[in-house]
């Protein structure tokens, strides 16, 4: 687009870091600070969907939400479209937004209950001061291009499904056809047979409006199935980014390969043949991350440097970028117990 | 399974069974009976609510349904025209009271810090008093009347508003779809308007409508004690008064008394009905 | 008889206002000793109903028909106080959501314990050490300090285990698990999974394991019954169903998810929506979204029947081919 600089990266993030206030009890008033993200860097290009995964409090939900600037980051940057957004105003944001959207996790408590369906996708078009005639038009191309019938734009959220309702959702996020779209876990509250077609939809979506998608996601096997490139986050932190194949194929760190090995696989002779990695304990608090490497406490690989020293986010000579001190490929996928 | 029972049940038919549950037929019928005496009482009503117009004091009879009193007025009369005194003032303290508490507890939601911890210290002071005290001193200070003791409970009133609003901004603030909406571009101003308040309304609606009652009866409350509406206006809380300075004739108090009590269950129940009517998911009872 | 928990045509039905729901519609099955059984299906498939039903927890607005014989006793017909003594004693069971079976205010430790008192009627000494060995089953760290923890000082995975050990408290013959991983991160998911293998082989336990996901299921159950609309749509050992279905539903499940295994280029999503449980259609409650409907189907119900070709039982007139490429893996 004229805005971004040729080839350049649409979003690129770095360093960003969100820090929540504690809650503290009622006798002593903590003063204690949650950094739900500790320094995150990635870049999302024209056109790719790149996937942070990772399991809950580690943080991702928030990225997304510092990078829409649904919350204000502590620190870092946050430049989309060549512009750095990251302490700016809503104000001064709001002309950007119709480039980039989002698409929220919850399909019920994502859509004003008390509008109409047409209501929900005309309004970023009406926010944007678009001209009657051409809402009208927008909202009745993408009702159709998401499935949805004419007649639905009448009716109110609560009388459609799950899986409709999250389409409606997509709708709005992308009737003024952005082209970047952040998807919160845009398929983890749908049915496992509405979940295919919603990614299907994603995908046709991003073909025909050459979209660029951040999508966060704990289920590994949908990420698998729509991402280009996947970053792992820990406790705030990305512990290992690459593209789809080095992820999976080629994981490095101890901590996404215990997630590849967890993750259950829908065929019980490959299932039950697999190489188990049981992590010990719960992710700690991230109130109070451990010294060192965040994940050392549930670490199947943990050495006394880990606790003492903590691992740069680099490529050790693997080909992608890891977070660990001993990081060694294992395809966890096709190798099996004998 | 999950909540995956959601009904598409239109407004309309949810209204039209709610309506059937006696409770909220009663209440519904109180509500119509009061509203038509208010407006009409005037052309049928047997006799002049301050005219003498028999022998004081005379028990219930076919001629005076509920006796006279003690100036041998009417009572039945004066009950009736007694709707036009309390139940005006009090819905003219319920739109007030729900506007100014809607307005302030919406900002001080929204806005939070500075400007929502003043409004909130503003209604801690108020509600630290009870409320009848409060109201009494207030309309003291004013001197009595029905628009004093109209100021006196609206200023007694609105803080319940305003905490209501405030409470459900505060958690409505921070839905999903709220989130949505700041990720549109839409301004702060229109967040408020379309996302916020149309749902934090609806439990203000509810309160107001059970409120009603209380209001008429808090208004009786102050008449009764002298500080409401003066002695020759029909008002049902300064007939009670009247009522008590003549214990043995039952009736001037009793009649009054059951116009009150028919208010307060009436819009309370019709309140407990327009609850579930407006929020399907709260099933007030089974 | 051989089975431990026998359901047979079970029909749990909800009043709803003016509309009656029929969650389970008439299903049937065995469950024996020392067996993981699997009931697989989508929110609003009745799966969660018929076990909860045998259990006689369900709301008074449902009715329940049809005879459910554990252990050799119809629990149906069983008195409420017989039925106290087999909840949480036979029968031990773990929800999605392990708060709601925690109370908040009492410390784990006394939890259990009371759990073991009641149904044992041991000393309080006793129980309490008991508890504790239970907790080192579920593989709690530090069992003896954790057992004064309150519920809110330990998290999803921790609390989950602690209900687990509540519900085993009293050697029970069967479990049953209702999505029992559903609100844990993947890696706690494994390391619950574990814990429930590890008590079918240590205790001979039954295990009825509900769940949407098809990976836990390939991973645990022995057999597994598929349900759509409050009925089971086919059946049969594990293998069988996930290399051999035939039901056009079962086959749409498998082929739905994206596999972290295999990158697909394209899913294939069944279509539709699941259908609405008030409304009863005369035919297959799957043919609105079914590719393989032919005319039958839209008029009569199928019943669930053995298939002669693959051994599992399916409720289809007309069944799809078993897929080559679906049994040659590996």
């Amino acid at each position: 687009m004229a805005a971004q600089v040729m080839g350049g990266p649409l979003v690129q993030v770095r360093d960003l870091v969100k820090t929540f206030a504690g809650r503290g009890t009622v006798l002593r008033k903590s003063k204690s600070q949650v950094q739900a993200v500790a320094g995150v860097s990635f870049d999302v290009l024209a056109g790719e969907t790149l996937s942070i995964v990772g399991e809950s409090g580690c943080g991702k939900s928030t990225t997304a939400r510092c990078v829409t600037r649904i919350l204000k980051p502590t620190s870092g940057s946050v430049v989309l479209f060549g512009t750095e957004i990251s302490q700016s105003s809503q104000e001064t944001i709001r002309p950007l937004r119709r480039q980039f959207q989002m698409v929220f996790q919850d399909p019920y408590a994502s859509l004003n209950s008390t509008m109409t369906v047409e209501e929900i996708i005309s309004e970023p078009l009406i926010v944007h001061g678009f001209p009657a005639l051409e809402i009208k038009e927008r909202v009745l191309a993408v009702v159709q291009q998401m499935h949805l019938h004419k007649s639905d734009l009448t009716r109110f959220p609560h009388q459609f499904s799950g899986g409709q309702r999250q389409r409606i959702g997509i709708a709005r996020a992308v009737v003024m056809q952005p082209k970047f779209v952040v998807l919160d876990e845009p398929v983890s509250a749908l049915d496992v047979s509405i979940q295919a077609d919603i990614i299907q939809m994603l995908e046709g979506l991003q073909e025909s409006l050459g979209l660029a998608f951040l999508m966060i996601a704990h289920d590994l096997s949908v990420v698998r199935h729509v991402s280009d490139r996947v970053a792992v986050m820990y406790l705030g932190k990305i512990v290992e980014i690459g593209t789809n194949k080095q992820i999976y194929e080629q994981s490095s760190h101890p901590y996404t390969q215990a997630l590849l090995a967890a993750a259950p696989i829908p065929d019980p002779r490959v299932e039950r043949a697999r190489q188990r990695i049981i992590l010990k304990g719960d992710v700690p608090s991230p109130a109070n991350p451990p010294s060192g490497c965040r994940f050392r406490t549930r670490c199947f690989k943990v050495q006394d440097i880990c606790s003492q020293v903590e691992p740069l986010l680099i490529d050790p000579g693997v080909g992608h970028q890891v977070a660990c001190h001993f990081p060694e490929e294992i395809n966890l996928i096709t190798k099996r117990r004998v | 399974m999950t909540s995956h029972v959601d009904q598409p049940q239109s407004f309309l038919i949810r209204a039209f069974s709610v309506g059937r549950r006696p409770q909220v037929a009663f209440g519904l019928v109180i509500a119509l009976f009061w509203l038509i005496v208010l407006t009409t009482v005037s052309i049928w009503a047997p006799y002049d609510p301050l005219e003498a117009v028999g022998t004081r004091l005379i028990a219930p009879s076919m001629t005076h349904l509920l006796g006279t009193d003690a100036l041998g007025r009417d009572v039945f009369t004066r009950v009736l025209y007694g709707a036009r005194e309390s139940m005006p003032i009090a819905a003219a303290v319920i739109v007030c009271a729900t506007v100014i508490g809607t307005l302030l507890g919406a900002v001080a939601g929204y806005a939070g810090g500075w400007v929502d911890a003043i409004v909130m210290r503003i209604t801690d002071v108020v509600m630290a008093f009870p409320a009848i005290l409060l109201a009494m001193a207030i309309s003291a200070a004013l001197g009595p009347g029905l628009r004093n003791g109209f100021i006196a409970i609206l200023i007694v009133w609105w803080p319940i508003y305003a905490r209501l609003v405030r409470g459900q901004v505060l958690s409505i603030k921070q839905r999903e779809h709220v989130e949505a909406a700041i990720s549109i571009g839409a301004t702060r101003r229109r967040i408020l308007q379309k996302h916020v308040m149309p749902m934090a309304i609806t439990p203000v609606l509810v309160n107001a409508t059970m409120d009603f009652g209380q209001v008429v009866l808090f208004l009786s409350s102050l008449s009764f004690l002298g500080l409401g509406a003066l002695p020759p206006s029909p008002e049902w809380g300064s007939m009670i008064t009247e009522g008590a300075k003549n214990f043995y004739q039952w009736w001037i108090a009793v009649g009054p008394g059951l116009a009150i009590l028919t208010v307060v269950l009436g819009f309370n129940f019709l309140g407990d009905g327009l609850r579930d009517v407006l929020d399907p998911r709260s099933k007030g009872d089974k | 008889m051989n089975s431990l928990l026998s359901i047979k045509d079970l029909h749990v039905s909800f009043g709803l206002g003016l509309e009656t729901v029929d969650a389970v519609r008439g299903i049937n099955l065995e469950i024996a000793r020392g067996e993981i059984v699997g009931i697989v299906g989508e929110s609003g498939s009745g799966k969660s109903a018929s076990m909860l039903s045998v259990m006689r927890l369900l709301a008074t607005t449902a009715t329940t028909r049809g005879t459910v014989h554990f252990a050799g006793k119809e629990l149906f017909s069983a008195s409420s106080k017989e039925m106290r003594g087999i909840r949480g004693g036979k029968i031990g069971m773990i929800f999605q959501d392990p708060m709601t079976s925690l109370n908040p205010s009492f410390r784990i430790g006394s939890q259990i314990a009371e759990a073991i008192i009641r149904h044992q009627h041991v000393s309080t000494k006793i129980a309490v050490s008991k508890a504790t060995d239970l907790l080192e089953v579920v593989s709690i760290p530090r069992p003896s300090e954790s057992m004064s923890l309150f519920p809110h000082e330990m998290s999803g995975g921790m609390k989950q285990r602690v209900m687990i050990a509540m519900a085993i408290a009293n050697d029970p013959e069967l479990l049953i698990a209702d999505e029992p991983t559903t609100a844990l991160d993947v890696t706690i998911q494994a390391q619950i999974l574990e814990v429930l293998k590890g008590l079918r082989e240590t205790r001979n336990l039954s295990i009825v394991i509900i769940t949407h996901d098809l990976g836990v299921v390939a991973g645990l159950a022995d057999s597994v019954n598929v349900m759509y609309a409050g009925e089971i749509v086919e059946s049969g050992d594990v293998e069988g169903v996930f290399y051999k279905a035939t039901h056009p539903y079962s086959r749409g499940l498998l082929s739905c998810v994206p596999r972290l295994d295999i990158r697909e280029s394209a899913l294939h999503p069944i279509g539709g929506d699941p259908p609405k449980l008030s409304e009863k259609t005369p035919g297959c409650s799957f043919q609105p979204r079914c590719k393989n409907a032919i005319d039958l189907c839209e008029t009569t119900s199928p019943t669930l029947r053995s298939s002669t070709v693959t051994g599992l039982k399916v409720s289809c007139h007309n069944p799809m081919e078993p897929s080559p490429q679906m049994s040659e893996s590996i």
